[in-house]
């Protein structure tokens, strides 16, 4: 029996495995946001393009919580849209729950393997979501063809958030991950793209190449046997008949009066004439004129994960890039990632609100290294405070000269005046200590809600202090 | 012995009469010798007397031109001319006449001359390049070329011929002299004649019957070939013509249709071409055979009524083909009969009257190739060409009357122009049964 959840159109799904399976109806009242607190969406396709929308903006977010969630689609009706097929994780014609629960578990399984990782770190985000997409559901990451996409082929996961016009980046990502071979790439087919910006909208044409025009005409020379005379069809052309304008004589039989030795093209409007036309391909999206030979040759690949790929999806290369020194009563930043994870999952069944803090310190690398040695001495100093100022439930980390800690079961004004008071406890710390530079301190704080996605968060307080 | 024939060589000369002299070798002393040495040399006397006048017409002509500066379509046709092509523009490029356009017709080639031609279109060596997939002949690729021009004159060259810097420029001062010229005939030289002793004989030949017989022909009026591989026309006259008809000797029957129209023809022996002429006398003699033949096919048979008195009727051009016909096809004919007159009168002094003939003919040549050199541009090069005279007399008395008399018969009995592999037999078909 169904039981109404948020709206009137978004509703619970009872099943035997107490998992949040939600049925979205009206997908105007659907609110993504809320995507998180649910283990599995089923899409009704009975408005078929608001539930290809809707499709698009969970797979499409940033957030792991919402693109990762298993999505099917319910339909009686059979669903050829390519697109579709590649984004949900199925199609199903009822309700039954325990077709899908198997499914659910192992992509809940799989993402507790996915460890948190610094967003900020110089890796390639996208493929990262591509990675952990096909290894949440064990995926052959099938490309479709799209003639809204530049290049005709689009891989929906990837081009959900890099845009359909965005060839450059997707054909990076791909080359990237096969070259990394994080994917096994299988051939499917070759395109062929546009030299200066990789579209494949080109329009290929023939060109007059003195004068660039592609307004031409073509016509067929005449050769005629009796008098040598030769020339286009049209000084031919008498009516229905053809006469020859040297001799007058008619030509009835092609091999045997006349033949037709070669082609000549017209650029209309002009006096030229000429045989061989350039081929060009021109770029719609650019304009740019591109010779058929220097067109950028590109195979599109099924792409299938690897076990180097799994790797790659679990805990990105790259991401741990920021040093992460462990003090007393800190843990390492992805540790931190993972309990800020939890967190959010205890505040979804709980009805009490979390925060977490962020004091950054304003140290730019010539400061650093002016410092020396003393700078570290004074983060120590900086984290022994907030050590023992804060509640031995509060869960500390640093990364650089971020200081991230979380106040569980703690509300948001509570939250802001601890981390005020630390901040200027720190500020008054660094006037006595180095008197010689400026340091500034910034400090944000945030709700933490059942709809949070841990990584959103983590981004939200660094990109609040940036701004600062 | 050789002492004793020596005497009774030189004793022949004073012991015959004159007449009887005249009577052996009446061949050489009426027919010959005016021809083409007292012609040669009137005209050499009168070019060398009138020199001023000349450079002041060519001055006027050279004004008038630059004033103009027409632009001029320059057509190449042929078929599997690629290799000479990348020379042949460099040729071009270095001319003092630049404003022409070069159309090249590949009439359908089997090597890599489209490759090259296409090559040096895209490189802006050529202006426009035209490929018939299909043989069609040298007339309708010349014709092909001539649909496309542009110029007010058009200059018809062999891919294989190479210019003098001013060469272009001098055959189109012609058309400036005021004197209702449509043609202007180029002077061919043979580039190749140290290749071999046949080149070296045609070099010869060439300077005796192009540079010094065109000289004579266009002072009396009687010109009637501009070859193929160098020649200017007015565009206007040759589109009104239809252009060129089918061959083999398209390029006389072009001068012919312009004589036919009232238009003067003019040899300019200063536009200089050089051509590569063959290296072996089994190619010689079929390209002198295809030649031989159609004189008879446009000579005779197809402009035949250039002898009939009519409305039409020209003296110049009934001369120009009277002079043609005598001194090629019926003297031709006539010379075997005087040497079967020289050998049934002159039986027992064969072994002198024999090497007498010879030893008058290498005199003329001799006398006759001095003439040419004393108008040629370029006599210090060619004054080596005087080793090889001696040979010359069998050269034009024995071989090349063979092959004529050979070309006459198959031409006369067996029409075997028509059969020409030069020409696609599609198109000898339809000629032949148009009597053209």
């Amino acid at each position: 029996m169904d039981q109404v959840q948020d709206s009137v159109t978004i509703k619970r799904i009872e099943n035997d495995y107490d998992k949040e399976i939600v049925l979205v109806s009206d997908y105007d009242n659907f609110d993504i946001k809320k995507v998180p607190l649910y283990d599995a969406l089923i899409l009704d396709f009975t408005e078929r393009d608001k539930c290809l929308k809707a499709i698009r903006d969970v797979r499409g977010s940033g957030i792991e919580s919402i693109y990762l969630i298993p999505l099917f689609v319910l339909s009686i009706a059979e669903i050829k849209n390519q697109e579709i097929i590649e984004l949900a994780d199925g199609v199903i014609n009822n309700i039954q729950t325990d077709s899908i629960n198997t499914f659910v578990e192992n992509v809940k399984s799989k993402r507790r393997q996915l460890k948190p990782f610094n967003m900020n770190a110089e890796i390639n985000k996208n493929l990262v979501k591509m990675l952990r997409y096909s290894y949440s559901r064990d995926k052959l990451m099938k490309p479709v063809k799209d003639r809204h996409h530049i290049i005709g082929y689009k891989y929906p996961i990837l081009s959900l958030s890099l845009g359909d016009d965005n060839a450059r980046m997707q054909i990076q990502t791909v080359h990237e991950a096969v070259e990394k071979e994080y994917f096994k790439a299988e051939y499917v087919d070759r395109l062929h793209l546009c030299g200066n910006c990789s579209s494949g909208f080109l329009n290929y044409k023939e060109l007059d190449p003195e004068t660039n025009s592609s307004h031409l005409e073509t016509e067929n020379l005449i050769h005629h046997f009796t008098c040598a005379y030769i020339g286009p069809e049209s000084d031919f052309v008498r009516g229905d008949q053809y006469i020859c304008p040297k001799c007058n004589k008619t030509l009835r039989h092609i091999g045997v009066d006349y033949d037709k030795p070669s082609v000549m093209y017209h650029v209309v409007g002009s006096d030229r004439y000429f045989q061989e036309p350039v081929m060009k391909a021109e770029c719609m999206s650019c304009g740019h004129q591109n010779e058929v030979e220097g067109l950028q040759q590109y195979d599109v690949y099924n792409l299938a994960l690897t076990e180097e790929g799994v790797e790659e999806a679990i805990q990105p290369k790259g991401s741990q890039s920021v040093q992460d020194v462990v003090y007393s009563g800190f843990i390492t930043y992805s540790t931190f990632g993972t309990f800020l994870r939890y967190e959010i999952e205890r505040v979804k069944t709980s009805s009490r609100n979390s925060s977490i803090g962020l004091i950054r310190l304003n140290v730019t690398s010539k400061i650093e290294s002016e410092l020396g040695t003393r700078y570290g001495k004074i983060i120590e100093e900086i984290s022994s405070f907030i050590s023992n100022n804060t509640d031995s439930s509060c869960i500390l980390s640093r990364s650089m000269h971020s200081f991230f800690i979380l106040f569980p079961d703690t509300p948001l004004e509570k939250c802001q005046m601890k981390i005020e008071k630390i901040k200027s406890a720190i500020t008054e710390l660094l006037k006595n200590n180095v008197k010689d530079q400026n340091i500034n301190v910034h400090s944000t704080v945030r709700e933490i809600t059942p709809t949070s996605e841990y990584q959103t968060v983590l981004n939200d307080l660094r990109a609040s202090i940036l701004n600062d | 012995m050789f002492v004793d024939y020596w005497e009774y060589f030189v004793n022949y000369w004073f012991e015959k009469s004159y007449l009887e002299i005249i009577r052996t070798f009446w061949y050489f002393f009426i027919l010959e010798l005016p021809r083409f040495l007292l012609f040669d040399f009137i005209i050499v006397i009168s070019v060398i007397l009138n020199r001023q006048n000349l450079k002041t017409r060519y001055q006027k002509a050279r004004k008038l031109l630059w004033a103009e500066m027409p632009l001029i379509s320059v057509i190449v046709p042929g078929k599997n001319e690629g290799k000479h092509l990348y020379k042949l523009v460099n040729s071009l490029k270095e001319q003092t006449y630049f404003n022409y356009e070069l159309i090249v017709v590949d009439d359908g080639s089997d090597d890599e001359t489209p490759l090259i031609g296409r090559d040096l279109e895209k490189n802006g060596y050529i202006d426009k390049f035209v490929r018939n997939d299909v043989r069609g002949g040298k007339a309708s690729a010349a014709n092909l070329a001539l649909r496309y021009t542009k110029g007010k004159y058009i200059v018809h060259l062999d891919a294989d011929t190479s210019f003098d810097r001013d060469s272009i420029e001098n055959i189109l001062l012609p058309f400036f002299f005021g004197e209702n010229i449509g043609a202007v005939g180029g002077n061919i030289k043979v580039r190749n004649a140290e290749d071999s002793f046949c080149s070296t004989l045609q070099a010869i030949e060439y300077l005796n019957t192009i540079s010094m017989g065109r000289i004579v022909s266009t002072e009396l009026g009687i010109y009637r070939i501009i070859s193929g591989a160098f020649g200017a026309f007015r565009t206007d006259v040759i589109k009104r013509l239809g252009g060129w008809d089918i061959g083999p000797g398209l390029d006389g029957d072009i001068t012919v249709k312009f004589r036919k129209l009232g238009y003067k023809i003019h040899f300019e022996p200063k536009a200089v071409g050089l051509t590569n002429a063959p290296t072996n006398f089994p190619t010689l003699s079929k390209q002198r055979l295809r030649w031989s033949k159609s004189l008879i096919r446009f000579r005779i048979r197809k402009h035949s009524d250039i002898y009939i008195p009519g409305k039409n009727f020209n003296l110049l051009n009934f001369i120009s083909f009277v002079e043609n016909v005598t001194y090629d096809v019926i003297l031709n004919f006539l010379w075997w009969f005087y040497i079967l007159d020289i050998v049934i009168n002159n039986m027992r002094m064969l072994a002198i009257v024999i090497p007498l003939k010879v030893f008058m003919y290498m005199i003329m040549d001799f006398v006759q190739f001095t003439l040419i050199l004393m108008i040629s541009e370029r006599w210090k090069k060619e004054l080596k060409l005087y080793l090889y005279l001696p040979a010359m007399v069998f050269y034009n008395s024995y071989y090349m009357r063979f092959i004529r008399t050979m070309a006459y018969f198959k031409e006369i009995f067996w029409f075997s122009s028509y059969k020409d592999p030069w020409n696609p037999a599609k198109t000898s078909i339809k000629a032949f049964r148009n009597k053209l």
